[in-house]
């Protein structure tokens, strides 16, 4: 042990910078303008990953909308030489969806 | 015993200190110019961007512009000392120190071009980027101590921001891009020599080869007027491309005439010369002045045209 009752190898740590109470004020200022421009910097990049992601929401259900949409008023393009009339379905198949009706089985009465 | 000599008070930076380090007044000229891009490109194209995006690559341009202002005052801060006009800034008047400067500059550099890139693409952030570049290295670290026709070429970094507003809506710069780009290029030089006629005993002093400087201010005059004449004629371009309507060949015209009445006079003058009358000094001072009211005017009919659905094209191709 050493006078400044350090152990061999052991550094004292410096001591800190004096600053008088202007720059003090004046650092604390700054660290806060800094930190303001942080928090500004991060609600920007959060804005507009939002503003972005919003947006691509948007589009892709406005893709899919459209998709449905054209697949419902929109007839597919008919193959060459082949007339609307020709496309048209058989008379006697119905373009109404199929309703199954439900078949109620009565169940008998067991015997007494 | 003799009294010790006064220590000069020691100043610290305020928050306006640091906002002069960003230049505002070049800031709101190149905002003004990004943003008639912006709406331009909307009229012409009818791409749209989403408003936030919008407002934030608009903030982009003036972080962008702010940084190289900076950058600029930072390597220029030793001249600055010297002159007069400029001795005042932060650096010199020691509100700001060096290394702060740079830092600022260089952070807000990155910001302004990530910012931009994710508002809107990955072409207007380049832009920006090399926009920096060329006004914090290209000019102010290489030419504008090396060559007078520092702010002819120098020119071309305020001049980016309509394009980089047209490239932020559409991803692409046409032709319209760049002849907003022509505008303030050529216009830069009669605004600027303006000011330099002015001051060219401070740029002489502090070792800047301003035109005035190494040419002498007649040869000055006359390339302002030059200068003018290839505006006045770029600045009709619009009207051939459809990019401008009638309001603005209306608006542009009238102050294109102007301008050259002002660019006649001072070639007439002996502004710049040792020994000039106060007249002819202050009519290089009206020069300049009036040439900041022109860039306004001539952008802001584009914007009024296409912002206000009042754009009613001559001609176009």
């Amino acid at each position: 042990m050493s006078d400044d009752g350090l152990k061999p190898g052991e550094e004292r740590f410096p001591e800190q910078a004096h600053l008088d109470p202007a720059a003090r004020a004046a650092q604390k200022r700054r660290n806060l303008w800094l930190g303001l421009a942080l928090l500004g910097f991060v609600f920007l990049v959060g804005l507009t990953t939002f503003v972005r992601l919003s947006s691509s929401e948007d589009n892709q259900s406005n893709f899919y909308y459209n998709m449905n949409q054209t697949g419902q008023q929109q007839a597919p393009e008919l193959p060459p030489g082949m007339s609307p009339e020709q496309a048209e379905p058989p008379a006697n198949l119905s373009t109404e969806p199929v309703v199954h009706e439900e078949v109620v089985v009565e169940e008998e009465a067991p015997e007494q | 015993m003799t009294d010790a000599p006064a220590t000069p008070e020691k100043r610290y930076g305020t928050a306006g200190d640091y906002v002069q380090l960003l230049k505002p007044r070049i800031m709101m000229l190149v905002v003004f110019t990004a943003v008639a891009g912006l709406i331009a490109a909307t009229g012409v194209t009818g791409q749209t961007m989403h408003p936030m995006m919008a407002a934030i690559a608009v903030l982009a341009v003036a972080l962008g512009s702010g940084a190289a202002g900076a950058i600029n005052m930072w390597y220029d801060s030793d001249i600055d000392q010297v002159m007069t006009r400029t001795s005042t800034r932060p650096i010199p008047s020691g509100a700001v120190p060096r290394e702060e400067a740079i830092a600022m500059g260089m952070i807000m550099s990155g910001v302004s071009v990530l910012l931009m890139w994710l508002a809107s693409n990955w072409l207007a952030a380049g832009l920006l980027a090399f926009s920096i570049f060329y006004y914090g290295v290209i000019y102010t670290m290489w030419l504008k101590r090396s060559t007078p026709q520092n702010i002819v070429i120098g020119g071309g970094a305020g001049a980016f921001p309509p394009v980089i507003g047209w490239a932020a809506v559409t991803g692409n710069t046409p032709l319209d891009a760049w002849i907003l780009f022509a505008i303030t290029f050529f216009w830069t030089p009669p605004h600027f020599w303006a000011l330099s006629l002015l001051a060219h005993s401070e740029y002489e002093k502090a070792g800047v080869p301003m035109l005035p400087v190494t040419h002498g201010a007649k040869a000055t005059r006359l390339q302002m007027l030059l200068y003018t004449i290839v505006l006045a004629a770029i600045s009709m371009a619009p009207l051939a491309t459809g990019l401008g309507g009638w309001i603005y060949g209306v608006v542009t015209g009238v102050l294109n005439l102007a301008f050259l009445y002002y660019a006649v006079r001072v070639w007439r003058s002996h502004a710049g010369d040792a020994g000039a009358p106060g007249a002819d000094q202050k009519l290089a001072r009206s020069m300049f002045l009036f040439s900041i009211l022109y860039l306004f005017l001539v952008f802001a009919a584009l914007i009024v045209e296409h912002a206000a659905g009042l754009h009613f094209p001559v001609g176009g191709f």
